[in-house]
């Protein structure tokens, strides 16, 4: 049962060794990016101790790793969206797997695939330029992992909602720069969320973004510790259901307007 | 140059005919934009409640800078959108070989078919962050002000067209640059901030070899700091016209080069 995705997953990481082309842009944009942000916040302390409770060696770690992780908390909203536009979903939903664990087995393989070759790198690179800091605590590095993988769970899910929706649009491009703005703002990928005014901290707390980075990297830099931290992992744990509940309601309703069209 | 302008007016009537057929799909392209660079905003929002400037540039300033990226980058999305897709819809499946053979050039076909309704948003906060800053910082509206500003956002939006040609016209050799257009395209985010935040070989990057720091930051310095960066501001246009001129000369030898794909 659980073979047969773990073969798809397999399958993806050849895919994602197959573009060199896209592995090299993607790794020298990225690069760029943190560079770009690390010069920014160092312009930004210019001699100062603190910031908000941050100093700029934290905040420099907290950035690198939060930038990186918002790369990989998406999923297959492409694919699924191109099966449906393309009609082929019909073909697709004949076939004996479930599709979104399809989708998702494969993008999680492209995700560890990339990670490994992209991201540890960079982490790397960038820890012996500028002196990234380690994990507060043993735990706090444990746990960073743990959360990491239900994120990237999570931030698939929330993919698929928005591949759905091709059912109804035709401007895909536009729903997901929508959606990558949102995430970078609200899940504490630009900015630590603590630096947020209290009501827009307080709003986030009602959305599942939060949960997509700050949780992790949150944990990883202390600034999540003690029970708030149990909290932390166990809303993110909540989110994954309550957005896979509704992803699956979604669907229902989506797959009826299939057979309205007559697939 | 008359017929041209016809033809061009034909297609966008067109275009416009395709998009109020997608209304949503409208309204979701111009959101996504105006929300992606409000965040962007919100961000240095955030950073300046904590500073009063960034190595000597207050908020109002940096916004400046970031309204003429804006217009700038506008200009250059609605209508220039379709370099983006040439490698992969014209190269790849052999539509190009059916432009050559068509009574108008290449190039013009290839512009004239899309008009990106998305870039509108951005269009307007430019504006509207220009009329915001522009009386904070000391900017008097008089005609030869508003002038020279107008030119210089043409200009900016000449350097993002011209480097974007460039990359584009590698498609003729590589079949699809879309990697190295993306990769060269992100790097005009580092113009978006005071150049003087970043250390020399980012500055010099920015300015002599990809000179994004001409859409943003150069001519809005010529308003903010005239006694230091009169000279950049002057030699904007210039360099505005040589990005286009070489961007233009790739593109005639990649044609010269095309063989197809024999698709």
């Amino acid at each position: 049962m659980v073979k047969k995705y773990l073969m798809l997953a397999k399958s993806s990481i050849h895919l994602d060794i197959a573009y060199p082309a896209w592995y090299w842009s993607h790794l020298i944009v990225t690069f760029s990016k943190l560079v770009l942000m690390v010069s920014f916040w160092s312009a930004v302390f210019d001699g100062k101790q603190l910031i908000n409770g941050w100093d700029l060696s934290s905040l420099i770690t907290y950035t690198v790793l939060s930038m990186l992780l918002n790369e990989y908390v998406n999923g297959a909203s492409w694919e699924l969206s191109n099966l449906i536009r393309t009609g082929q979903i019909s073909v697709e939903l004949l076939r004996p797997y479930d599709l979104h664990f399809r989708l998702m087995a494969q993008d999680v393989g492209a995700t560890i695939s990339n990670m490994m070759r992209t991201a540890v790198p960079l982490v790397l690179f960038m820890a012996f330029v500028y002196h990234l800091q380690f994990p507060v605590t043993i735990l706090a590095g444990i746990l960073f992992l743990w959360t990491v993988m239900v994120a990237i769970v999570l931030g698939n899910l929330i993919d698929l909602i928005i591949g759905t929706m091709a059912f109804w649009l035709e401007n895909m491009w536009g729903l997901r720069v929508f959606k990558a703005a949102l995430f970078l703002f609200f899940n504490g990928a630009l900015i630590p969320l603590n630096m947020f005014p209290d009501w827009l901290q307080y709003l986030c707390m009602w959305t599942p973004f939060p949960s997509l980075v700050y949780t992790p990297v949150g944990i990883f830099t202390g600034r999540i510790v003690g029970e708030p931290m149990w909290i932390a992992c166990f809303i993110q744990l909540l989110w994954v259901v309550v957005i896979f509940i509704v992803l699956r309601l979604v669907w229902r309703v989506a797959l009826r307007k299939v057979t309205v069209f007559g697939g | 140059m008359l017929r041209y302008i016809k033809l061009y007016w034909h297609f966008f009537k067109l275009r416009v005919q395709i998009m109020m057929e997608y209304r949503l799909d409208f309204i979701i392209g111009i959101l996504s934009v105006l929300f992606i660079q409000g965040a962007g905003l919100f961000f240095v929002n955030i950073v300046f409640k904590q500073i009063q400037t960034i190595r000597g540039w207050s908020f109002d300033e940096v916004v400046f800078i970031y309204a003429v990226a804006c217009c700038g980058r506008a200009i250059h999305h609605i209508f220039f959108d379709s370099l983006w897709v040439f490698g992969r819809d014209y190269i790849r499946n052999g539509g190009f070989d059916r432009m050559l053979v068509r009574p108008a050039p290449a190039f013009f076909q290839l512009i004239a078919e899309r008009v990106q309704q998305d870039g509108v948003g951005q269009l307007l906060i430019g504006i509207w962050l220009l009329s915001y800053a522009a009386p904070t910082i000391g900017v008097e509206w008089t005609f030869v002000s508003m002038t020279v500003l107008i030119i210089l956002i043409l200009s900016s939006s000449m350097v993002f067209i011209g480097i974007h040609v460039f990359t584009c016209s590698l498609s003729f050799w590589m079949t699809d640059s879309m990697p190295v257009q993306w990769s060269v395209h992100e790097m005009s985010d580092f113009a978006r901030y005071p150049l003087v935040i970043y250390n020399r070989v980012i500055q010099s990057l920015m300015t002599w070899i990809i000179p994004y720091g001409f859409t943003a930051f150069y001519p809005a310095a010529y308003f903010l700091r005239p006694e230091t960066y009169l000279k950049m501001g002057w030699i904007t246009p210039i360099i505005g016209f040589g990005c286009c001129l070489i961007g233009a000369y790739v593109w005639r030898k990649g044609v010269r080069n095309f063989t197809g794909t024999g698709s």
